[in-house]
């Protein structure tokens, strides 16, 4: 894989920022994978009963301080129930609540999408990803705890709602980074 | 991917100066001109995020087009071949 266009070199700005990534790290995408042509087929079958309008940001959502509330806003006054197909994946202890390395793995062929949530956050949405058919329902990303707190991933599947939560103690707050 | 953005939430310091939030807000993945993934963030994200994501049935060659904006207009786009 290789960067092949820097389109706008006019853009100080721009070019500074892209220098800012690619000196981050280079650019690796670790998850991209080939599946074979029968589970694509699948998928394709199933996710044409979702939904997958692109949505809008959840502002009412993030505006939240806490997590009852921004629950109600993300997917209004349901019970979502616990799903054992869905593994949030944390280390038990982080020592620094600045970078919290969390994945979310599920056992859905397809899903609309998965939201990270941290109980205790001063904002308790962390993020939320839509996908489209072709995009499997996993992602990893780092996160920050303020404090000892529940990693609730939420996924939205064509049977609906289902939730799993994963304890994280932390030893130094993640509010100063 | 590895993004390079302080991801700030905002806050005062000690000395009574402020911090603004400075976080992304939105980045969305394009293969071959189609929306695959679109995310909204808040600084809960770590400082230069790291996201990771299964695109399935992609061809080699094709183009991965990733963009995001922050919460003061600033953007990025980034393309890729596979």
């Amino acid at each position: 894989m290789r960067v092949i266009n820097n389109t706008n070199e006019s853009n100080p700005l721009r070019r500074k920022l892209l220098k800012g990534i690619l000196g981050a790290s280079g650019f690796v995408l670790p998850g991209l994978a080939l599946f074979s042509q029968t589970l694509a087929g699948k998928a394709y079958a199933a996710t044409a009963q979702l939904n997958h309008a692109w949505s809008k940001r959840p502002s009412d959502a993030f505006a939240e301080e806490t997590l009852a509330p921004t629950l109600q806003a993300l997917f209004g006054e349901v019970s979502i129930p616990t799903s054992e197909k869905i593994r949030v994946i944390a280390a038990e202890l982080a020592e620094n609540g600045a970078v919290v390395p969390v994945k979310v793995e599920t056992d859905f062929a397809v899903a609309r999408s998965i939201t990270l949530l941290a109980s205790k956050n001063p904002v308790p949405l962390v993020a939320q990803f839509v996908f489209s058919a072709r995009v499997k329902p996993f992602v990893a990303t780092r996160i920050k705890l303020a404090q000892s707190s529940e990693i609730i991933a939420i996924v939205e599947t064509e049977n609906g709602i289902f939730q799993s939560r994963r304890h994280v103690e932390v030893t130094i707050g993640g509010c100063s980074a | 991917m590895l993004l390079k953005h302080p991801m700030e939430v905002g806050r005062k310091l000690k000395s009574g100066q402020t911090v603004p939030a400075h976080f992304i807000s939105t980045l969305t993945c394009d293969y071959e001109g189609e929306r695959v993934l679109q995310s909204h963030w808040g600084a809960g994200v770590s400082k230069n995020p790291y996201v990771a994501f299964t695109i399935q049935n992609v061809s080699a060659g094709g183009k991965l087009v990733v963009q995001w904006v922050d919460n003061k207009g600033e953007s990025d786009l980034l393309e890729l071949i596979v």
